[in-house]
């Protein structure tokens, strides 16, 4: 896919006369597009399959959006990113579907343990975020900051929705709701480990694994 | 035709363009893959 865009910008650059630097430019953009549709498409096709496309489609936008501020671990190759972040939208998706569900008040005991993931989240991003990749370094302190307050503004803005969705659950009328809620927690929480040491350790395994 | 084709080479590369753009505002790419930044928009 990479080498796709690659080849497209190249054609592009030819036909209409840019030079090396806009010709990268195109690359990279295009590169990020086949990434998010690639992803979409995918992600998609199994929700649908398997019964859980809301929960995938929250965990897609989720994790994407608040990865553009808070930064983490990464795959080495095009392939590596698309079948984890597969993987891991799907497995979420279908835990947040079908076996988180606990059949007690949700406003007691959801409450309680989607606030303990989202402040032990906000701490993890206030302590970590944004987090740099070699190919793509951060150095500038006003970006840094900037970063990390986004980050910190998308943990609260994340608990906010949840809460909003469990209160209106509350009489059992919209369990979806409740799974939808559970989905953009496993974002958090998933999106937020891939910060720390270990998440970029396991990444690091699951690439080697694959390519 | 070829005036078509050089409108729509012209439609990619500025939603291509948008969207590097977007991207190097941000931390990284939407997920896990994190391609050499080109050096006209790096944070340097």
């Amino acid at each position: 896919m990479e080498k796709l865009a690659h080849n497209l910008s190249e054609k592009i650059a030819e036909k209409l006369g840019y030079d090396q630097d806009k010709k990268e430019v195109i690359a990279y953009g295009l590169t990020a597009i086949f990434q998010m549709v690639g992803i979409f498409s995918i992600a998609s096709f199994i929700g649908i399959v398997g019964g859980f496309w809301y929960e995938s489609m929250v965990l897609f936008l989720a994790v994407g959006l608040f990865r553009k501020s808070t930064g983490g671990a990464h795959s080495s190759t095009f392939q590596g990113c698309i079948i984890i972040s597969i993987f891991s939208i799907s497995f979420f998706a279908f835990l947040s579907r079908y076996l988180f569900y606990v059949n007690v008040p949700p406003h007691v005991f959801f409450i309680s343990v989607l606030s303990v993931i989202y402040i032990f989240s906000f701490l993890v991003v206030y302590k970590l975020a944004p987090v740099a990749s070699p190919n793509k370094p951060i150095v500038r302190k006003e970006k840094i900051k900037k970063l990390k307050i986004k980050s910190l503004a998308t943990v609260v803005f994340y608990y906010l929705i949840s809460m909003i969705f469990i209160f209106c659950s509350q009489d059992n009328s919209h369990i979806r709701l409740i799974h939808i809620s559970l989905s953009l927690a496993c974002a958090t929480l998933w999106q937020v480990f891939t910060l720390t040491k270990t998440g970029h350790k396991l990444i690091h395994i699951m690439d080697s694994k694959l390519t | 035709m070829k005036l078509n084709k050089n409108v729509l080479f012209a439609i990619v590369s500025s939603i291509a363009t948008l969207f590097a753009t977007v991207v190097s505002t941000s931390a990284c790419f939407w997920y896990l893959y994190q391609p050499t930044e080109p050096k006209c928009l790096s944070d340097k």
